[in-house]
């Protein structure tokens, strides 16, 4: 067991289509967890081809699952990826070097998010996407929080962040502008529920403030003008989000 | 008359509607004959039009405007009335209708439209991107053809207009929020396919704009605030309907 330095750890549900690809690059780790979440299709199936820690389960909140799959991993790092992500060879032995090397207890990962095959860099965040993400850190020190999505993150005390690796991860975000809007439609279905179990779901007021705040912040100053349309939408359905989350909550038992 | 005695025709086209399709059926029996066009359908949608009647036609069209107008053309009554899977007829709609085309001289009819969203009637705040208030689906047969556009056809209409029904077809428009989305979703691809067939895409600067004046005429004009959270989404959706059409157009090459 001390031979295992470094876990790759991701979760799936019913994923088969994106999953062997996303597998095919983690032979750098030492092992590799996959968590199956409610799997219908043959995702355990192409899990097991490429490990044998593979763990059947149903999880009703992302952040449990996350943990769950976290707490299974035995190396003394973890590096936590999603099945539509991509790692390449330099971001590979880059990871590795890094957890060799490092004084520092979780890293940062850049991120270059793909619609359809066009590279989107700007004009990310406010929850409907990612521009970087904390998926290199040591075991123990990152617990996620209770949320079905966009669970909030708790580090341990005094875990000190390191520096952003240079290479990015690719993450094949959506195929098209359908898959976003059928993104946002799911996304704020499920903070619809987290809102409704919390029992503060906020006012239509400040929610309608924020669609033009996040539209600004990503827009503008995440600068998503340089992506010309598709930078449109991501700040568009970022904007979106909390009021449409907001009136599912307020309108819509289940 | 005609000779067969059918003075009113019902038409239907349908596209797997296995789960709506029989119950707008049985609101149908107050007209002489039932016409149900089945097009591209998988599902059980054909067993069930047969059981309601034998003027069924299978068959394929690449437009809505085409598969509506060969419905039509399929009508043998003097009168057509046009309905739509997630549509239903009251007795007291359906009585009125009897009566109007028995007494009528003028050739078409508005059709006042109740639109549902959940189990809510939501009266305010639509536009045809989403839902209409009321359409002209009474008519004598020859007096209304479709256009050839994929989604929302334009109509040619010639004849005198009646005064609009008193009694509205209930539309099921949508079961909720998320199925608002998928409708917006699903009408921008069609009108993106229309928008590139045409070769005329629009400005984006113009369809920005155009996000302000819909919502404004959705929700403030036409008073969708009226009905609480149901008719800002469907301003929204409304408003975002051009843009989200030009975009899809304009960055997504389309087959």
């Amino acid at each position: 067991m001390g031979e295992i330095e470094l876990s790759a750890v991701i979760s799936a549900h019913d994923e088969e289509a994106q999953l062997a690809e996303c597998l095919e690059g983690l032979s750098f780790a030492d092992e590799i967890v996959v968590l199956l979440d409610k799997c219908s299709d043959r995702s355990g199936d192409i899990a097991r081809r490429f490990t044998d820690r593979v763990i059947d389960g149903a999880w009703a909140k992302e952040g449990e699952r996350r943990n769950a799959g976290i707490a299974a991993c035995r190396g003394t790092w973890v590096f936590e990826i999603d099945a539509d992500e991509r790692v390449s060879g330099e971001l590979g032995r880059e990871i590795r070097e890094t957890v060799r090397t490092t004084s520092f207890d979780w890293h940062e990962i850049l991120v270059d998010n793909y619609i359809g095959g066009k590279l989107v860099r700007w004009g990310w965040g406010a929850s409907y996407g990612k521009a970087a993400y904390p998926g290199l850190f040591k075991k123990g020190v990152k617990v996620w929080g209770h949320h079905r999505v966009h669970p909030a993150l708790a580090w341990a005390e005094g875990a000190k962040k390191g520096p952003q690796l240079k290479n990015r991860i690719r993450h094949l975000v959506d195929r098209n502008i359908s898959d976003m809007i059928k993104r946002l439609d799911s996304y704020s279905t499920a903070r619809a529920k987290d809102l409704a179990e919390s029992g503060d779901i906020g006012s239509m007021t400040s929610n309608v403030r924020r669609i033009f705040s996040r539209f600004f912040k990503c827009y503008v100053m995440r600068r998503g003008y340089r992506e010309g349309g598709y930078g449109f939408l991501i700040a568009l359905f970022a904007g979106l989000f909390p009021v449409l989350s907001y009136l599912k909550a307020k309108l819509e038992e289940d | 008359m005609t000779e067969d005695g059918i003075r009113l025709s019902a038409v239907i086209s349908v596209h797997d509607e296995e789960a709506q399709l029989a119950e707008c059926l049985e609101g149908l029996s107050f007209a002489d004959e039932i016409v149900v066009l089945l097009d591209k359908c998988s599902d059980r949608s054909g067993d069930i039009a047969r059981r309601f009647t034998d003027r069924v036609i299978d068959g394929a069209w690449a437009k809505e405007g085409e598969r509506r107008n060969a419905g039509i053309e399929a009508c043998r009554g003097d009168w057509v009335f046009e309905v739509d899977a997630d549509e239903r007829v009251s007795g007291e709609l359906a009585d009125e209708i009897r009566d109007t085309i028995r007494t009528t001289d003028n050739d078409i009819f508005n059709v006042p439209i109740d639109n549902y969203v959940g189990g809510k009637l939501i009266r305010h705040g639509w536009m045809a991107a989403m839902g209409t208030s009321a359409a002209p689906r009474l008519f004598r047969k020859g007096v209304k053809t479709w256009g050839r556009q994929r989604v929302h056809p334009h109509l040619h209409v010639t004849g005198r207009q009646g005064p609009r029904l008193r009694n509205g077809l209930k539309h099921l428009a949508a079961s909720n929020v998320s199925d608002l989305l998928r409708r917006l979703d699903r009408n921008t691809t069609r009108r993106a396919l229309d928008l590139a067939d045409s070769g005329e895409i629009g400005s984006f600067p113009n369809m920005v704009r155009k996000i302000f004046s819909r919502f404004w005429k959705c929700y403030v004009l036409r008073r969708g605030y009226r009905e609480d959270g149901y008719g800002f989404v469907i301003a929204l959706c409304a408003a975002l309907y051009p843009v989200i059409s030009h975009l899809k157009a304009a960055l997504e090459p389309t087959e």
